[in-house]
């Protein structure tokens, strides 16, 4: 079924059709010329060589590439020069038929790899304003696509969104020939697969779809498939559009994809049998189905030992509580149940907030937008500048705010210790996800006190419960409950425990065998 | 992909969210007003009855797959008698479900939201528990079994919080009075325990791959909501004493009042009702299920489209003016009078009905 | 589509509910008066009044400005009532905050107002959300009202005295502890009595520049819940011994045949009491109790590498234990006949049918005549850092 359907993206591409008018190629040289300067108008990158083909100059060709996009060296040295030295007319004339020309035109000296032909001037267009070179020859009705593809890229530096200390450093880059190379690059089977699409009226972006045949649930891929041929949009710039193209709950805050810029965590992904999603122009790779544990767990998890990495998920727990809550329990506690502060607390918290002039929730708001203006105007600024404005943010927001009696210190504290935990979080989007709903909680608390807190809580829980991911639910393990994959949540088991994939993902669950467990030395080395 | 269908272990989880359910803030008070020292006993023998009920239930449910109680109630008694056993379960539940829902709100009037009209409180709850049914009974159960744990983690950190103030001597003495006091308590107990016997006898509808498995996660369910309620009866009993638990409105929130956790972290009964907050409203989704279940199969609806207007009536309803001693005194009623004798028709005659019909069939069979 | 609409729905309700007439129970924590300590005593004009000892954060150093101590870190005001929560709207008139009682620590009260019954101002103390049963309840010699004005210079919050006596008596085993929880349920029993104990004011020597001191000792008795008399420190430490609620403490006493006075530190105790009725009917109450202590002092030179020796302070250890609960009989069950020990409570575990037919009944006559066995088994574990007494050395 997914062959089939692969298979017919590729007849598409052959029988020349589109949502434009066809235009199959004229074995006339001057009139296709005509025709692909009236597509590609007179952008100035567009270089259009007229060239003589063999030794007498008896018949003309015309080559086109994109300025920028293909490798000018190798269109020198590969095509041109075989092309008006190597070539004998007499043969092209005699024959005329474009198939046997280019498998003699191969023979005689082009030395590039990857070669097509193709009928159709707008694929032909297409593939020039990907970096391929057009070659055009008088009196034949076919375009000779060469793959000439060379374009300066961004070296491969370290992941800027997910930096670890241990294990590998990589980052995707922006093309995605590049970042399927280094998904193959660590997975080496032949299990391996990379399916392809262009999405995008106008952009004509390319996006692959990664998995792991046998690993991979089929159902998963096929409705990751048919959800991406439902996509019409003029653009594809990120996978941010194709993400919020293909969730499941349109409206929802919480991602229900994750993304990475790192290949190991693609990999990972892969091998617990998600699918990935990569669009050419951006890092940020797309991996399905998500769920809700899965962003509180970092790659380190898996490469640190493995009760450093429990005690860390721990604390990314506690951090995610703190930042979702924390506003709302101060203002909660502090304007409806005093009594649960411990006695010295209370006084203290009294002292401070004595000549204050704003409600403690008002206040709570206050800090709350000024924080998010700051950490925006951090984010936003180059690097120098937002040094400058994180320094002011603390003076103003810190300690002048206090000594000013305008907020109270406790509230300071209360903020400071919300903004640290949110960036406690390894995923910058799930941890954004809890923004608005920070917000939401501290109205409820301002408003209804613990009872409003509890409220809003369950309320988020019961959306999160409803939530699905590729038809995965959102909370699994925990909801449905599956006792064998609690081993990857709140602890990490150790990889020779590690003997299942996680089952709401994958129908091979067996990962590895039992009994790796290494044996201890004991007593004397024996030599 | 979505279907409105459970696994086995969130029937059990939610047999327990039910056996639970907001009876553990009351039910203590209750039985030691008739059982006094020979409580736990009394709760025990009540629940283990209200087990065996549950047994017959899933023996019919088992018997008539994909079918609630009350469509299979009515192929066994008859489509008039039927209907009307059904609205009969209706009412009881429905009235359990009002008061209910008056207790969400008034537990918080009573824990310090003087001010706060009750309507806040019960409305919020019944609009929250609305959410949840109109995303599914299988989002309900992904809720209750992540709400179980806190909840059943609080009664477990009360008790063991207050432990070292549990006095032996208010436990004594025990079975001394003869059989009656623990009757009169597993009586209260029996009834309170079979207010789960209807959401049994829909649940079994809607249960993935329904095997005779299902007698052991209903027994499991059973068990864990029980020791719950006898852990913190016990409890309740020997710090206050039996006489103190009888004078008590909400013996576990006094409970939670005193609860002392290394010196500085006192007062935190608000946290605890918070908590327990999940008990009241798990109650309230599941009786409204129930409810609205049986509702809308007498009247051939789909449940989602009279859930909204189905809430906003109870609550209404639940807003009549009462005090707690009317709302204490009615729940008592209802369960012995309403809930009782409608889960008894359970085994007493649909169990025997299908019983000999299957006879019948058997014979005319051969 | 339809979910998010029911979402958005019951959000916008919620939130339209809450911002009509929303923030109803908010009260900000600066605008609450924090009462660390309540008194009730008899009241002048009205028949209670309460005295409310309030926290002033500002004043106690805490919080930002941290130069504080400018003005007493106390507030004491009282207001009287018909019932005690009359007095609590009443002190309203006073006050330009809400007392809050959520972090109330003790109460006190009034010798007076015990001795005229305590279940009728405690009663609120258990139904109001605010106060707490395990709350500590003192009787003061004199107006309970008293001991809240009281400034002892070794602690930053005097709000805090009670509390700090509360955690130090058990260390010194003189005075029963009773919390307010505690003293509701035995004085509404039948099986037992309450006691509770003593605070007193010790007034200041103005020439010195001493504040006035407050000091706890002695138990009082109650019946029901009537004050009826007091014991002594030698009698409340009888009455733990039977309660079995010593946890530490010092026994001195002088050791047989020698003029040594031996102080005992208490480690651990624990004791029973049963209940019996004798075949000629009459009532029994076996009270055993088993202690051990290290030797902690001594002003001459036991010497307990001698088995002897030790075994001889170990049976005066128990003696003196033994006389210190007979006192403690002689007084509650003899001359004031209140059943502070639970001998009702044994019998009616013991023989709950008899209880609940006669005993129970006619308990206030029986008790006075029931005889107490007492049995005490008492152990010196050791002598802390030295095994043997110091002695003045030089030839003999």
């Amino acid at each position: 079924m997914l062959f089939s359907m692969f298979k017919r993206v590729k007849q598409e591409k052959r029988e020349c059709r589109g949502d434009e008018p066809a235009l199959p190629v004229s074995s006339k040289l001057q009139k296709n010329l005509e025709e692909v300067q009236r597509k590609l108008g007179n952008s100035t990158d567009v270089v259009i060589r007229n060239f003589p083909v063999g030794k007498d100059e008896s018949s003309q060709g015309v080559m086109i590439f994109v300025d920028g996009l293909a490798d000018k060296e190798m269109i020198h040295e590969q095509i041109l020069e075989p092309l008006i030295y190597g070539t004998d007319p007499a043969e092209i004339v005699s024959k005329g038929l474009m198939g046997s020309t280019v498998k003699k035109l191969q023979n005689t000296g082009i030395l590039v790899a990857d070669t097509d032909e193709v009928k159709c001037l707008n694929e032909a267009i297409e593939k020039v304003l990907e970096g391929q070179t057009l070659v055009l020859l008088d009196g034949v009705p076919a375009a000779w696509i060469l793959d000439t593809r060379g374009w300066q890229t961004r070296g491969i530096h370290e992941s800027t969104e997910s930096p670890i200390i241990r294990g590998p450093k990589e980052a995707f880059v922006e093309t995605l020939r590049l970042n399927t190379a280094m998904l193959r690059r660590k997975i080496h089977s032949p299990d391996l697969r990379i399916e392809e699409k262009t999405i995008g009226k106008v952009t004509k972006t390319s996006v692959a779809v990664c998995y792991i045949e046998g690993i991979v649930d089929p159902q998963v891929v096929k409705e990751v498939w048919r959800r991406l041929n439902k996509i019409k949009i003029d653009g594809i710039l990120d996978t941010g559009y194709i993400e919020e193209l293909i969730q499941d709950h349109p409206f929802t805050p919480f991602p229900l994809f994750n993304h990475t810029d790192r290949p190991d965590k693609v990999a990972a992904n892969l091998l617990e049998g998600r699918v990935a999603i990569m669009v050419d122009g951006s890092p940020a790779v797309l991996t399905a189905p998500a769920m809700f544990v899965e962003f509180l767990q970092a790659s380190e998890d898996y490469y640190e030992r493995f009760y450093v990495a429990a005690l860390l998920r721990w604390v990314r727990m506690l951090a995610l509580f703190i930042s979702l809550a924390l506003p709302a329990i101060y203002v909660g506690i502090s304007g409806y149940h005093v009594e649960t502060l411990p006695a010295a607390l209370m006084i203290s918290i009294a002292a401070g907030r004595s000549g204050t002039p704003f409600p403690v929730a008002v206040e709570a708001v206050i800090m709350g937008v000024a924080f998010e203006i700051l950490r925006e105007a951090g984010l936003r600024l180059p690097k120098q500048i937002g040094q400058a404005v994180s320094i002011v943010g603390v003076l103003v927001i810190g300690q002048a705010a206090v000594e000013a009696g305008v907020v109270s210190p406790i509230m300071i504290i209360v903020t400071a210790l919300t903004a640290v935990a949110s960036f406690s979080i390894p995923n910058y989007s799930f941890a954004s996800a809890f923004i608005p709903l920070r917000l939401a909680l501290l109205f409820m608390a301002a408003f209804f006190g613990v009872f409003g807190i509890m409220v809003g809580g369950v309320a988020i829980l019961v959306h999160l419960a409803s939530l699905r991911s590729v038809g995965v639910p959102y909370l699994a393990p925990y909801a449905p409950m599956q006792f064998s994959d609690m081993k990857d949540t709140v602890i990490r088991v150790p990889w020779w425990f590690m003997h299942r994939r996680p089952v709401h993902l994958t129908d091979n669950e067996m990962r590895q065998p039992r009994g790796q467990k290494p044996e201890e030395t004991k007593g004397e080395k024996r030599s | 992909m979505t279907s409105e269908k459970i696994s086995h272990r969130q029937f059990s989880i939610l047999i327990t969210a039910t056996i639970i359910n907001t009876v553990f803030l009351t039910l203590p008070r209750r039985i030691a007003i008739a059982a006094e020292w020979d409580s736990p006993f009394a709760l025990l023998l009540g629940y283990f009855g209200a087990w065996l009920v549950g047994v017959f239930v899933i023996w019919l449910g088992l018997k008539h797959p994909g079918e609630t109680f009350v469509s299979y109630s009515k192929k066994l008694l008859g489509p008039y008698l039927g209907w009307l056993f059904g609205l009969v379960t209706l009412l009881a539940v429905t009235y359990i479900n009002i008061l209910d829902i008056r207790f969400a709100g008034a537990t918080y009037i009573v824990a310090g939201y003087t001010e706060t009209p009750i309507i806040i409180f019960s409305g919020a709850t019944v609009l929250l528990a609305v959410w949840m049914l109109k995303e599914g009974i299988e989002a309900l159960a992904r809720v209750a079994e992540i709400l179980i744990v806190p909840l059943i983690l609080s009664i477990v950190l009360v008790s063991l919080a207050v432990s070292p103030k549990v006095e032996l001597n208010n436990l004594l003495p025990v079975l001394s009075f003869g059989i009656e006091p623990i009757i009169r308590g597993a009586a209260m107990a029996f009834a309170t325990g079979l207010e789960h016997v209807f959401f049994v006898g829909l649940l079994t509808a809607r249960i993935q791959e329904l095997d005779t498995g299902a007698y052991k996660y209903h027994a499991l369910g059973i068990f864990w909501g029980m020791m719950m309620i006898l852990v913190l009866l016990v409890v309740t009993i020997g710090v206050f004493s039996v006489d103190d638990v009888k004078r008590f409105w909400l013996p576990p929130f006094q409970l939670a009042k005193i609860v002392e956790i290394a010196v500085f972290l006192t007062g935190i009964e608000i946290l605890l009702l918070a908590i327990w907050t999940v008990a009241s409203l798990l109650d309230v989704v599941i009786f409204l299920y129930v409810s609205v279940s049986i509702l809308s199969q007498l009247l051939n609806i789909k449940y989602r489209d009279i859930i909204l207007a189905w809430g906003y009536l109870l609550v209404s309803l639940a807003m009549a003016p009462r005090d707690n001693h009317q709302v204490e005194q009615e729940f008592v009623m209802t369960t012995m009078y309403g809930i009782l004798p409608a889960a008894l028709v359970f085994p007493i005659i649909l169990f025997p009905i299908k019983v000999i019909k299957d006879r019948l069939k058997k014979k005319t069979a051969t | 589509m339809h979910r998010f609409m029911a979402a958005c729905l019951l959000i916008i309700m919620l939130v339209i509910s809450a911002g009509l007439s929303g923030c109803w129970d908010l009260e900000e924590i600066e605008d609450l008066a924090l009462v660390a300590n309540v008194a009730f005593d008899l009241g002048e004009f009205k028949k209670y009044r309460m005295t409310v000892q309030i926290v002033l954060p500002e004043n106690l150093g805490a919080g930002a400005g941290a130069e504080g101590g400018v003005g007493p870190p106390i507030f004491v005001t009282f207001a009287e009532g018909q019932t005690a929560f009359e007095a609590i709207q009443k002190l309203q008139e006073h006050l330009p905050k809400r007392a809050f009682f959520g972090n109330t620590t003790a109460v006190m009260v009034g010798e007076d107002l015990a001795r005229e019954g305590l279940l009728p101002i405690l009663n609120l103390l258990e139904k109001d959300n605010e106060f707490r049963r395990n709350k500590d309840l003192f009787l003061s010699l004199g107006q309970g009202g008293e001991i809240l004005e009281a400034q002892p210079e070794i602690l930053a919050n005097p709000g805090k005295l009670p509390i700090g006596f509360a955690r130090v008596l058990p260390r010194i085993s003189t005075t029963v502890p009773q919390t307010i929880g505690d003293f509701i349920s035995q004085s509404t029993s039948a099986t037992i009595e309450p006691v509770m104990p003593v605070v007193k004011r010790i007034e200041a020597e103005p020439e010195v520049g001493d504040n006035p001191e407050v000091r706890v000792a002695k138990t009082a008795v109650f019946k029901r819940d009537k004050l009826i008399g007091t014991l002594d420190e030698k009698e409340s430490r009888g009455l733990l011994w039977v309660l079995g609620k010593i946890q530490k403490g010092v026994i001195s006493f002088t050791a047989a045949n020698s003029s040594e006075v031996v102080s005992i530190e208490v480690t651990r105790a624990h004791s029973a009491v049963n209940a019996k009725i004798n075949d000629t009917g009459e009532l029994v109450i076996n009270i055993f109790v088993r202690m051990e202590g290290n030797l902690a002092d001594q002003t001459g030179m036991v010497n307990l590498s001698d088995f002897e020796v030790r075994r001889s302070i170990e049976a005066s250890l128990a003696e003196t234990i033994k006389d210190e609960i007979r006192s403690a009989l002689n007084k509650a069950q003899k001359e004031l006949k209140s059943d502070v020990f639970g001998f009702g409570g044994a019998f009616f575990r013991a023989y709950p049918r008899l209880w609940r037919d006669t005993l129970e009944k006619r308990w206030d006559e029986l008790y006075p005549f029931i005889s107490v066995n007492i049995d005490v088994k008492a152990y010196v574990r050791r002598s802390n850092l030295t095994l043997e007494a110091t002695e003045p050395g030089g030839g003999s």
